[in-house]
């Protein structure tokens, strides 16, 4: 058993083993002793300090290892040659960098990836055997001018697309827009009514719409039916500060559209949207609420003969803001 | 929160880049006598620096545009919606835009050839423009900027023109193309 072990390591050793004692697979062999030191420390003593600090040396002598052994790897692609190994050396040092503040600055490490890379690629170029600085050859500068304007355009990109994750953050409800037309965006995601905040909006609309008129007598309903413009107004300010405060919600707004006749009502109520979107003057949700009379069973005698009933249809799809005059108008 | 990427920016902004590095590389080589490596390494030069400028400038300016202009603004870029009130907006931000890159691409290649410039080939040159005599000097001049063609101002200034044309032109026949045969 126990011989069976040694050969296994001796093994595994001789696979392993780095070449030399300066090479790339000291490094990672550093590194993962780093781990395994900081693992070992963290079961058998608690001391956060330690931990940390053999984590962060064996990071670093992963991030050198890795560098140094894609040092010569590279690929042909369209006629270029493609150097990987700052790429990925570059990665893991904006994550090991930036790990600390990644929730609070998630573009962070994104944004400084291709500089750093870049950083990491034209280390090679200044210097020469010994090793010592120099300063490139002309070919060698305009290279890097190339780099590194290259890593700054990559960088904007990445910015750009936290920038719009930011829109997208604080007006939420464009998701639910078809992109289709767009000249700059995809969405990958299937496109999700749902995902506008107009749903949220109706169907805290139809609780309170329930809550007020369910189980009230005609002549009550037909007055809150009648003065329905301040009614959904005031329901419309409650609920905007009962949902979560975001720079879109001004942009929205409720509407209650009263039509039918005595007995059954039907109350249409309009989530409106006046921000961005694909439909030239907005767009808006309607959920559809018929109210009708029900005989009250048993009835005591002070009670009125018929109560309100409220019923609601589901939440339609995006509808354009311009058929609302239309439908007026006509 | 990767499901929307500007991916189509992207591409646009690849091709444009393209297109405009291979009009420029032939221009400055024609108006310039330069190899062809030289001028495409130059245009890609400096469209790369006007491009970073570009994106520099929209990130320093987007914070400080007003609220209605920021709808509008995501409005272009997620709907592809171009309100009359923003139209002249763009029209101005397109001349500016062209003046700019022009400014930046010139000094662009000026700084180009100051940072590529061997010291080795530098010194014979000054040398012997120490040696020649003034009054040498003008007629030598003249006989290069004869040699040179149009001067390097006019040459950038036409390879922008011919470029910002011919992307123009790219975004003219996105609009003519149906919505739903688009990229």
């Amino acid at each position: 058993m126990l011989d069976a072990i040694k050969r296994f390591f001796q093994q595994f050793w001789s696979q392993f083993k780095p070449p030399r004692w300066f090479s790339w697979q000291t490094l990672i062999f550093l590194s993962l002793f780093s781990w395994g030191m900081s693992l070992l420390n963290s079961v058998l003593s608690d001391t956060e300090f330690v931990q940390d600090f053999l984590a962060t040396m064996g990071w670093i002598f992963l991030t050198l290892g890795v560098g140094w052994a894609l040092a010569d790897v590279k690929f042909e692609f369209l006629g270029l040659t493609i150097y990987p190994g700052p790429w990925i050396t570059g990665a893991l040092t904006c994550t090991f960098l930036f790990e600390g503040v990644r929730d609070e600055f998630p573009a962070l490490s994104f944004v400084s990836w291709p500089l750093i890379s870049a950083a990491i690629a034209a280390v090679p170029k200044f210097l020469k055997r010994g090793p010592e600085f120099k300063v490139p050859d002309a070919k060698g500068r305009q290279e890097l001018v190339i780099l590194f304007l290259v890593s700054i355009i990559l960088s904007c990109w990445f910015s750009f697309h936290f920038l719009l994750q930011d829109w997208l953050g604080d007006y939420p409800s464009i998701l639910a827009d078809r992109f289709d037309r767009s000249a700059f965006v995809i969405n990958t995601a299937r496109r999700r009514v749902s995902d506008s905040r107009g749903v949220l909006i109706l169907n805290l609309a139809e609780t309170a719409v329930i809550e007020q008129l369910e189980g009230r007598s005609l002549a009550e309903t037909e007055l809150w039916l009648f003065n329905v413009e301040s009614r959904v107004a005031d329901i419309e300010t409650q609920i905007l500060q009962r949902i979560s405060s975001l720079e879109e919600n001004v942009l929205w707004s409720l509407e209650g559209l009263v039509s039918g006749d005595a007995p059954r009502y039907r109350l249409d109520l309009r989530a409106v949207w006046q921000g961005p979107s694909s439909y030239l003057e907005g767009y808006f949700l309607q959920k559809s609420c018929f109210i009708t009379q029900q005989p009250v069973q048993n009835r005591p005698a002070a009670s009125p003969p018929t109560v309100s009933q409220v019923a609601c249809e589901p939440i339609s799809d995006l509808l354009p803001l311009d058929s609302i005059t239309a439908s007026q108008g006509s | 929160m990767f499901s929307v990427m500007p991916l189509r920016a992207i591409a646009f902004q690849c091709l444009f880049l393209l297109l405009a590095i291979a009009i420029e590389a032939a221009v400055l080589r024609e108006a310039l006598k330069l190899p062809y490596r030289k001028s495409v390494e130059y245009a890609a030069s400096i469209n790369l620096l006007s491009t970073a400028v570009g994106w520099l400038i929209f990130f320093s300016l987007e914070p400080l545009v007003p609220l209605n202009l920021k709808f509008q603004l995501i409005n272009c870029i997620f709907f592809d919606q171009w309100s009359s009130s923003i139209a002249a907006w763009v029209i101005l931000a397109g001349f500016a835009t062209f003046f700019i890159s022009f400014l930046v691409k010139l000094s662009g290649l000026d700084l180009l050839r100051l940072l590529l410039q061997d010291k080795a080939e530098k010194e014979p040159e000054q040398e012997t423009q120490v040696e020649k005599s003034r009054r040498y000097q003008n007629t030598v001049r003249a006989r290069k900027n004869a040699r040179e063609g149009p001067s390097r101002a006019n040459a950038v200034l036409i390879a922008n023109a011919l470029s910002y044309t011919a992307i123009l032109l790219v975004l003219f026949i996105r609009i003519i193309v149906p919505a739903d045969t688009r990229l």
